[in-house]
């Protein structure tokens, strides 16, 4: 592996990268563990990661102001999502953050969700989403089963 | 007393403590000599009798006949005399007293002239000026303050008023008490805080010193320190370790710096009016614009801000750290923000990723045009949490921003490699070869273009960018094969392609097909300015007046900014015997500015000399020499060659002198100007002057005079 940035660091670089080499193994070992395992930890004060009742994240998302992500399928997506969200399914993450490259370049709260209470997919791409260097991420935890119970705007 | 040994060395110390700073230092340099009534049978001025300086030098003595002019010198006429010029220059040419000082104590016993025309001085006006009425009193008022002050030993120091005793014994001696005394900026880093002897602090000399060796010290030197803190938050690694403030302390020594924690009263108190967003903050309590180094101080502090280095040639010897910072200005008070960009640098590089992710992302919200944010950010994602496609469209955009930037076109070819698209591997490979050229690192480029040259896609681009590396490397027939080819695959290329392959022409000695070439580069659509230049220089070349006008004007007109094209216009007037045209384009060229004055007044000098209108002509010479006479060095060596011709042969002398006095600055070895200034010399009636330029002809090789 060898990284390639600003010249400035790029000899001492050369110098970690066998150490960042073993990181990136186990972190990549860790997380296809974690993704497979039925749970994780879920609780409101893992690091970074901020989670928001219904009527937190209705506020949030109230004008626009906060960027709405459903990590569900595509196909689910399509049958029905939260008004104004984008879809970003958790296995097409890379080619989506692509597509949406000017997220990283906004300044704007992003609420993820998924299916429920009982989903933990939203969970996990806000801390994939924190790695890549998004930090005003929030999780709405009742996700589209509980938005569509209030009678909040969806779409279609 | 330039031949007194003790003084030349004293001297030598004094100029080199100065640096560059001579101009603008408080130092200045007196002469001794006597000064005669206008009788020589009468007694000298005697020196008043007072007790003067101890120590090794030379002690003037009251000889009985003036040795030059009215004066006279311990070491003779010769020292008379260079005392003369020495204050000659001083007056006349001030901005060139402390080179000339340094060029003669360099060499004493050199030539003077030499020393003159390496300096830009003219030896006819200082020769002149030397025996005139004007330096008698130049040089009496001069020796008025010696004589006012009792001095009459060489060397002899007068700081603020005060005699010292005896001239310090040696150049280690000499700094601090420049330093104290206020006279010297540059060379006093570190003396101001490092002499801390008890008679620091007593005015005047001779005073008995507890340790150290600051018997010569002036003025009380230690002042209050300067309070100053570094607020810095507790989870931020980059505001505890700021390195900046640890060089502050190396290099602005009256500022005491402490770091506080953000969260703490008195740096919320601190910051009450401020509110910077970023951290560390570096607020000084006090003012630090009268202190030594206070205003380099806030001048380097803001340097920071604009991208500039800090400290470089002081106690800092990681300049990049520099980057880790800027300075913001509020209230008075100086604000240090981190930079994200570099924060992320910085975290990248001690492997704390996310949050090195995160200072790119900020960095990318404050500017979506950092490229760099962009490829670094990119690199991350790629490499850390294997975000390929995230990672590939980050480089991509960081290329897009800026199609130069080499890291970012190495990570796109990582990119194309890690998919195996062959294609894009060799897109990027060929904008690689191109970033090469642009860095002239031409075996380099070499090797990445002949990699794509057989991709039907890329083959043109890739056989063009061959046919610069040939260019470059002195194969036009190589690359006039490169561009053949090119022209198999599009035979109606660019106007770019076109001043390529004229150019290609012209190095091959084929005018007519170059010519041919830069037509086609003049009538594409949008065509280069550097197209027309070489067009009009080519159609110059080849004495095509009226095309040369056409095309001159035509381009003129297009980029008025470009002052060459107008000189080809009035050129090609002039070539077309237009003369009243061309006259009127050059005085118009003549105005919009210094280096279209230069070329203007030259071009008009030569315009009327060739029609023989001697008042203008000898007119736009002297312009022409004035201008000159501004630069140093000068730039002039043939058109001073030909203004002097041109003034020679319309009978100005002066001017022929000045013009060859000039051309002999840019080549002091020009054998021929050296016998032309001869001409001239003898011409002004100076022959002895003639007879040395004649001499120095022999010396630099020309045939016996």
């Amino acid at each position: 592996m060898s990284v390639t940035f600003d010249r400035k660091i790029f000899r001492r670089v050369i110098g970690q990268s066998a150490v960042f080499m073993g990181i990136g193994i186990v972190a990549g070992i860790l997380t296809l563990d974690r993704a497979r395992l039925p749970s994780i930890d879920a609780s409101a004060s893992e690091k970074g990661i901020r989670t928001l009742s219904l009527e937190q994240a209705r506020e949030k998302m109230a004008g626009g102001n906060a960027l709405c992500i459903d990590v569900r399928s595509v196909s689910e997506f399509g049958r029905g999502h939260i008004r104004g969200a984008i879809s970003m399914p958790l296995e097409d993450m890379d080619r989506e953050l692509a597509r949406h490259l000017d997220l990283f370049s906004q300044d704007k709260p992003i609420v993820v969700y998924c299916g429920g209470e009982g989903c933990d997919l939203s969970r996990f791409l806000a801390r994939k989403l924190i790695g890549a260097g998004m930090d005003q991420i929030f999780v709405f935890g009742a996700g589209w089963e509980g938005w569509r119970a209030a009678g909040l705007p969806i779409d279609p | 007393m330039p031949f007194c040994p003790y003084g030349q060395n004293a001297a030598k110390d004094i100029l080199a403590l100065l640096g560059n700073e001579g101009d603008s230092s408080r130092v200045k340099f007196r002469y001794i000599a006597n000064e005669h009534s206008a009788s020589d049978n009468q007694a000298p001025r005697r020196l008043p009798l007072v007790t003067s300086a101890g120590g090794e030098g030379c002690e003037q003595t009251m000889p009985d006949q003036p040795d030059f002019g009215r004066f006279s010198s311990l070491h003779g006429s010769r020292e008379t005399e260079e005392s003369i010029r020495q204050v000659v220059v001083l007056n006349r040419w001030p901005e060139r007293y402390f080179p000339y000082l340094r060029a003669f104590l360099e060499n004493p016993s050199g030539d003077w002239k030499a020393r003159a025309v390496r300096l830009g001085i003219s030896i006819s006006e200082l020769d002149r000026l030397i025996h005139s009425s004007e330096s008698e009193r130049w040089f009496s008022e001069n020796l008025q303050i010696s004589r006012v002050r009792g001095i009459t030993r060489s060397p002899t120091l007068v700081l603020n008023g005060t005699t010292l005793a005896k001239f310090p014994a040696s150049s280690e001696e000499l700094r601090p008490i420049l330093c104290e005394a206020g006279v010297l900026k540059g060379a006093c880093q570190g003396i101001f805080c490092d002499t801390r002897s008890p008679c620091a602090e007593k005015i005047g000399y001779g005073s008995k010193c507890e340790r150290g060796i600051c018997i010569y010290a002036l003025a009380p030197l230690r002042l209050d320190a300067v309070s100053a803190k570094l607020i810095v938050p507790e989870n931020c690694i980059l505001a505890r370790e700021f390195p900046v403030a640890d060089a502050l302390k190396g290099w602005a020594a009256f500022l005491k710096i402490t770091r506080i924690d953000l969260n703490t009263v008195q740096a919320q108190e601190m910051l009450r009016n401020s509110r910077p967003s970023s951290f560390p903050v570096l607020v000084v309590d006090g003012v630090i614009s009268d202190r030594l180094w206070g205003r380099q101080c806030i001048k380097e502090l803001n340097l920071i801000r604009d991208g500039g280095h800090f400290l470089v040639s002081f106690n800092y010897a990681e300049t990049s750290f520099a980057s880790y910072a800027h300075i913001v200005r509020d209230g008075g008070q100086l604000l240090v923000k981190s930079n994200p960009y570099t924060e992320g640098l910085f975290l990248h590089k001690i492997g704390k990723f996310e949050a090195a992710a995160q200072s790119y992302r900020h960095a990318l919200t404050e500017n979506p045009l950092d490229y760099r944010a962009w490829n670094n950010l990119g690199a991350l994602l790629y490499d850390e949490w294997s975000l390929k496609q995230t990672g590939g469209a980050m480089f991509e955009r960081a290329f897009r921003l800026n199609p130069s930037y080499e890291p970012a076109l190495s990570n796109l070819l990582r990119f194309a490699t890690d998919r195996r698209d062959n294609d894009q591997i060799s897109i990027v490979k060929n904008r690689l070869g191109w970033v090469a050229i642009e860095d002239k690192r031409w075996k380099v480029a070499k090797d990445l273009l002949g990699e794509v040259a057989n991709d039907k896609k890329l083959e043109f681009g890739a056989r063009k960018g061959l046919a610069v590396i040939a260019v470059q490397e002195g194969r036009p027939r190589d690359a006039l094969k490169q561009l053949e080819r090119c022209l198999e695959i599009n035979s109606q290329p660019d106007g770019d392609f076109a001043n390529l392959l004229a150019g290609v022409y012209y190095r091959l000695g084929d005018v007519v097909n170059a010519a041919d070439w830069y037509e086609t580069a003049v009538n594409v659509r949008e065509p280069s300015e550097l197209a027309f230049a070489n067009l009009c220089y080519l159609l110059q070349s080849l004495g095509r007046w009226e095309k040369l006008r056409t095309v001159a004007e035509k381009a003129f007109s297009r980029s008025p900014q470009n002052t060459d094209l107008g000189f080809y216009e009035a050129g090609a007037l002039a070539g077309l015997g237009l003369y009243k045209e061309a006259d009127e384009r050059l005085q118009l060229l003549y105005r919009t500015s210094e280096k279209a004055a230069f070329r203007a007044s030259f071009e008009l000098a030569i315009l009327y000399g060739h029609q023989a209108k001697v008042a203008p002509a000898i007119h736009y010479s002297r312009q022409f020499l004035d201008i000159i006479a501004r630069q140093n060095p000068p730039r002039c060596r043939n058109e001073c060659m030909e203004i002097g011709n041109l003034a020679l042969r319309l009978g100005d002398s002066r001017s022929a002198a000045e013009a060859f006095e000039q051309a002999l600055r840019a080549k002091p070895s020009d054998v021929a100007v050296h016998k032309l200034l001869a001409i001239c010399y003898k011409n002004l009636g100076r022959s002895e002057l003639s007879r040395e330029q004649l001499i120095l002809a022999g010396q630099f090789g020309g045939s016996a005079p």
